[in-house]
């Protein structure tokens, strides 16, 4: 029943070219069948090992020239070393590039900062600086001509405060709503 | 680099019968046998930095050789299919039997073989490789190995009418 699994380890046996356990040569003693796979197939691997086919060891010595001599020029070793020496440039020149760039970004960041510094410290000092008007040589100018015509002034002032109140007045009379109701 | 292309040459001397037996187990026409043998060389040149000393250099030939072999294969199937059904016909097994007065060869029964199962059973008799290896070359699990040797050796007794 279970000789499916015999013939399994016994091809092994034969692929390996070891000897049966206990289990195997108990098994193989009893069973017919199996004994038969087991010999059929150490006969065929005995033929195939002994009947192998004869190589001479220095084979076709013109093929042989032939494959030699359609060697590429350049030899394997150096190909290897030209690749490893290109490998290391790119890294050297990648490194280079990172650290330069490093820098630059460092530098950019730095100068940045700086105008943003400069930019506060300017709207301070223009903040600290008095408007025109009242400049001290502007406000005595408007201070002298005050006390020479106080009157012209006052007047001129009135004048103005009048025409707005008049203004005002006007804003608040009804006549424009009459007139509304009288066109409705 | 002189080193590198004397080492070289003893490897060409060494393997080059062998890898065109190989090749010429499943590839009839010797020419074309020749150019793929060559090729498999060129391939090892170029890729001699690649190899993993710790490995088997053997069980690398033979992985290259297996590819370029099968490529070739795979090309011929593709542009002749109805000659290669003429030629398999030609070579049947009962042939080899009936033709030949004389208790056929082994390895010429082999050859009738699926591709995997002689190249399983090449690697492993002429070769002396070990199912690990075969595995490697073949880019198959070492169980699958086991089954194709397994099936080769049955289907040969089968054909040399041994019991099975
Ligand atoms: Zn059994």
């Amino acid at each position: 029943m279970l000789c499916w699994i015999y013939r399994w380890f016994l091809a092994c046996c034969v692929d390996t070219r070891t000897g049966l356990g206990p289990r195997l040569d108990r098994h193989v003693r009893v069973c017919r069948a199996c004994r038969t796979y087991h010999q059929t197939h150490l006969r065929i691997s005995d033929l195939l090992e002994t009947q192998v086919p004869q190589v001479s060891i220095e084979g076709d010595r013109s093929f042989q020239d032939t494959i030699l001599v359609s060697l590429p020029v350049r030899d394997a070793a150096p190909v290897s070393a030209l690749r490893f020496r290109h490998r290391s440039l790119v890294a050297l020149a990648a490194s280079v590039f990172i650290l330069v760039s490093v820098i630059l970004t460092a530098r950019h960041m730095a100068s940045l900062e700086n105008a943003k510094r400069l930019e506060q410290t300017s709207a301070l000092t223009s903040m600290a600086v008095l408007p025109r008007q009242w400049a001290p040589s502007q406000l005595l100018a408007t201070y002298g001509s005050l006390m020479q015509a106080p009157l012209e002034t006052e007047v001129k002032n009135l004048t103005t405060d009048a025409r707005q109140a008049a203004r005002f007045l006007v804003q608040c009379t009804p006549f424009a709503r009459a007139d509304s109701r009288e066109r409705d | 680099m002189q080193g590198s292309k004397d080492c070289f040459e003893q490897i060409v001397l060494r393997h080059s019968g062998s890898l065109l037996r190989f090749v010429g187990s499943s590839v009839r026409v010797a020419q074309d046998a020749e150019d793929i043998v060559q090729d498999v060389f060129l391939n090892v040149y170029a890729n001699m930095n690649r190899f993993d000393c710790e490995g088997s250099f053997k069980a690398w030939l033979y992985t290259i050789a297996y590819n370029c072999k099968n490529s070739y294969l795979r090309k011929k199937r593709v542009r002749c299919q109805p000659l290669e059904v003429v030629q398999r016909a030609q070579v049947s097994p009962e042939e080899i039997l009936t033709q030949k007065q004389e208790v056929a060869s082994v390895w010429a029964l082999a050859s009738t073989l699926s591709a995997s199962q002689s190249t399983a059973i090449w690697l492993r008799y002429h070769e002396q490789m070990d199912v690990s290896q075969i595995a490697l070359v073949m880019k198959k699990s070492r169980m699958h190995v086991r089954v194709l040797l397994h099936r080769a050796r049955t289907r040969l007794a089968g054909m040399m009418n041994e019991p099975v």
